[in-house]
């Protein structure tokens, strides 16, 4: 401080040169592309602190882990064997409907479907900002990560990578109302786009048409349109259905169902095409925590 | 003078410490109480130090903490030069308060503090979603700020920062 101004500085002076100095820098951060090339540098320069601050909780977890008795251990393992072996008996015909699915998409001429790579993140830091729902990844661009990558937990979509740096990232949420994502409904085929509203609100949805058919408990899944997520992915469940009195156009609304609220573990999805390298092709099914 | 320079950096230390508890991960069914901890700390500093702690170092501690929050850079770093302008402006009323009294002032800080990040909201994004739930936690700065300004007069008086 002394660096630059001494002390005869007016203080009017000052928190003028500050507050225009900030300004600038935020209008540069707006408009500006270089300026993401320099906060990757930054990012991955203040980096290490999320894994410092993150510590106490995961040294939390792992005592916790320590103080499981033999018992316990034993008994969620049984429960946990059981249900792989439920969930083993109906992927069995996976393969063969998968395969069934494919020759029907040539017959139509429809696009075929690929496999994704998944990876399992963990989440740094839920975002404190309560207008703004981000949360920052342990995965940055070392994994192969990028903007735009489709984010989803084990029960549906949860967002999209925002920004990444060297070896952490950060994902936009689909409640954020900065977000929106292309879903159609499950049981009829119609496509819409789910708006997010803020984390305490169910989200909207736009672009209907006036006479919609669709009711309350109806199952929103990724349409595929845009190109970004891949298709089928459950989103959310309608859960109102209302007419503007005004105009008489629907308000819908859809709860996510990923509890975007207790974040923890998530899985970064990659393509065919943009996989990374660093994936080997046993990991990406050994990616249980 | 040297015995000053070696102590300097205790400042910086607390300022980590602070920016550490911001970012720290905290369970979303209390999160609309998190306080505004970096913010304690640097306006503790500002009434302690005016003539060390300024509006120079409120604005790189809003940078960082821009940084961490992935919002846009300079957002935060004009609240806290903002803040550190009202401190400074007055520092010499808020240090003769009682400890309680200077809890009103930080309530109202910290409210000002949200309130801008709310208008940057609007102007930026175009969206409103205000929750009055923000003052829970602008209500828990008032509180913390006995203990924290306690604790760090400890830390000054101890390091013999001047």
């Amino acid at each position: 401080m002394k660096l630059i101004f001494s002390k005869s500085t007016p203080l009017g002076l000052r928190i003028f040169l500050a507050l225009s100095f900030a300004i600038s820098l935020i209008i540069c951060d707006i408009n500006y592309q270089p300026f993401t090339v320099i906060r990757y540098y930054l990012d991955t320069a203040v980096s290490p602190l999320y894994f410092v601050s993150n510590s106490p909780l995961s040294a939390f977890n792992t005592l916790n882990n320590l103080s499981k008795t033999q018992q316990e251990l034993l008994n969620e393992n049984k429960t946990l064997r059981k249900q792989l072996q439920m969930q083993e008996s109906d992927l069995i015909r996976l393969n063969a409907l998968k395969k069934e699915n494919n020759e029907l998409r040539t017959l139509l001429g429809s696009p075929l479907r690929h496999d994704e790579y998944k990876k399992v993140a963990q989440v740094l830091l839920a975002d404190t900002n309560p207008y703004a729902y981000q949360v920052t990844l342990d995965k940055g661009s070392r994994e192969g990560v990028f903007v735009k990558q489709p984010v989803v937990d084990e029960k549906g979509v949860v967002g999209q990578i925002y920004s990444t740096a060297y070896n952490t990232s950060r994902a936009i949420l689909i409640c954020d109302s900065q977000h929106a994502i292309p879903v159609q409904v499950l049981r009829n085929g119609l496509t819409m786009v789910a708006v997010g509203n803020g984390c305490n609100n169910d989200l909207l949805l736009d672009f209907l048409p006036n006479n919609v058919d669709i009711q309350v408990g109806d199952l929103l899944v990724t349409s595929g349109l845009g190109g970004r997520f891949p298709q089928g992915y459950p989103v959310a469940t309608v859960s109102s259905v209302k007419v503007d009195e005004h105009d008489s156009t629907p308000i819908i609304t859809a709860a996510p169902i990923a509890d975007l609220k207790r974040l923890h573990y998530l899985l970064l999805l990659w393509n065919e095409t943009n996989k990374p390298q660093v994936i080997a092709p046993d990991q990406e099914t050994n990616t249980n925590e | 003078m040297n015995n000053i320079a070696h102590n300097y950096w205790v400042i910086w230390v607390t300022i980590i410490i602070g920016l550490l508890l911001q970012i720290m991960p905290w369970s979303s069914s209390f999160y609309i109480f998190k306080p505004h901890w970096l913010m304690l700390i640097l306006i503790y500093w500002i009434v302690a130090l005016p003539h060390r702690v300024g509006i120079t170092t409120a604005f790189l501690v809003g940078i960082i903490i821009d940084l961490f929050l992935g919002t846009l850079l300079g957002i935060h770093a004009f609240i806290f030069s903002l803040i550190a302008y009202l401190v400074l402006f007055r520092f010499q009323l808020i240090r003769n308060l009682a400890l309680w009294q200077q809890s009103f002032i930080i309530f109202g800080l910290s409210i000002c503090y949200d309130l801008l990040l709310l208008l940057f909201q609007i102007i930026l994004y175009r969206v409103i979603t205000i929750t009055p739930l923000i003052f829970f936690s602008s209500f828990v700065d008032g509180i913390l700020w006995a203990w924290v300004f306690l604790l760090l007069r400890q830390i000054r008086r101890c390091f013999a920062i001047d």
